[in-house]
């Protein structure tokens, strides 16, 4: 009975702290962090932006070990694990865009460069987005299983591009930066903020790979829509 | 004056960014929940059947 109420009640648990960490991590990051040197107080963005870009490129990387385990399988749980988990990823990927965008126009002066960092993080959103997309478009199950799983992986090799870009081009975009060069009172609120995305992450992958179980679950039970007008006829 | 290549002021791009934030994650998790909700209600959605293979 406990390990079942615990099964129910774990997202849940997951989802109010990330909520609570949010919200602290956030209160300290304007009101508590001291302003950048150079940036002033435009660098709180990054107690933001920065959790939600190293959260997306990790929910995407659960989704591609959901695949490689959907396609091991053949279970419909890892198939609903990793259609939540791309579904995730593209939400976060689409909040970094716009954040970075907020960081850079006063910082950079433009809202928007093709830098490698922004395209290839631009590239990644299209590819996972495409995804969901061709999921949509397949009928059977286990052909719809087998393409998602195929097209994760295809569209995974994005995600160390996306990483090490940086490193590896020259790029306007700054490298990782390390909390041993930076001030204790901005390293916290983003640590806060970025264990708080995590957790909602895991809370929101939750809720949404029970939404496609029953959603499969329906899929099966319901009878197909022509076998349903001919019986009615 | 502030001194050169110094960012003065900006903080409406921090709260756009907060505020930006908040309301996508939330309108995500909210759209979630309702969905669930709405299939809860459902008869024809078994979730004792969603443990079989997928092919």
């Amino acid at each position: 009975m406990l390990k079942r109420a615990l099964k129910r009640l774990w997202p849940g648990i997951f989802g109010f702290s990330g909520l609570l960490m949010l919200l602290v991590g956030s209160t300290l990051a304007l009101s508590w962090a001291p302003p950048e040197r150079h940036m002033g107080d435009v660098s709180r963005i990054f107690s933001i932006h920065v959790p939600v870009a190293q959260n997306a490129l990790l929910v995407l990387l659960f989704a591609f070990c959901f695949a490689i385990a959907s396609l091991w399988t053949g279970r419909r749980r890892w198939d609903a694990a990793t259609t939540a988990a791309v579904e995730v990823g593209v939400v976060l990927t689409l909040l970094l865009l716009p954040t970075g965008m907020l960081w850079a126009r006063p910082t950079w002066g433009v809202w928007w460069t093709w830098d490698v960092r922004l395209t290839t993080s631009l590239i990644g959103l299209i590819l996972f987005a495409t995804v969901l997309a061709l999921r949509s478009f397949v009928e059977d199950e286990g052909r719809r299983a087998t393409w998602t799983a195929v097209t994760t992986i295809v569209a995974f090799v994005d995600v160390p591009l996306i990483y090490f870009c940086v490193r590896w081009w020259r790029s306007l975009h700054q490298v990782q930066s390390s909390p041993e060069t930076v001030d204790a009172m901005m390293v916290l609120p983003y640590r806060i903020n970025a264990f708080g995305v995590l957790f909602l992450a895991i809370y929101l992958i939750a809720l949404r790979s029970r939404l496609e179980m029953r959603r499969l679950a329906g899929e099966e039970v319901a009878p197909p829509p022509r076998l349903a007008s001919s019986t009615a006829l | 004056m502030a001194p050169q290549g110094v960012i003065v002021g900006g903080w409406s791009y921090v709260i756009a960014t907060y505020a930006l934030s908040a309301v996508v994650l939330s309108a995500y998790a909210g759209t979630l929940l309702l969905r669930l909700r709405r299939t809860r209600h459902d008869p024809s959605r078994d979730p004792s059947a969603g443990e079989g293979d997928a092919t």
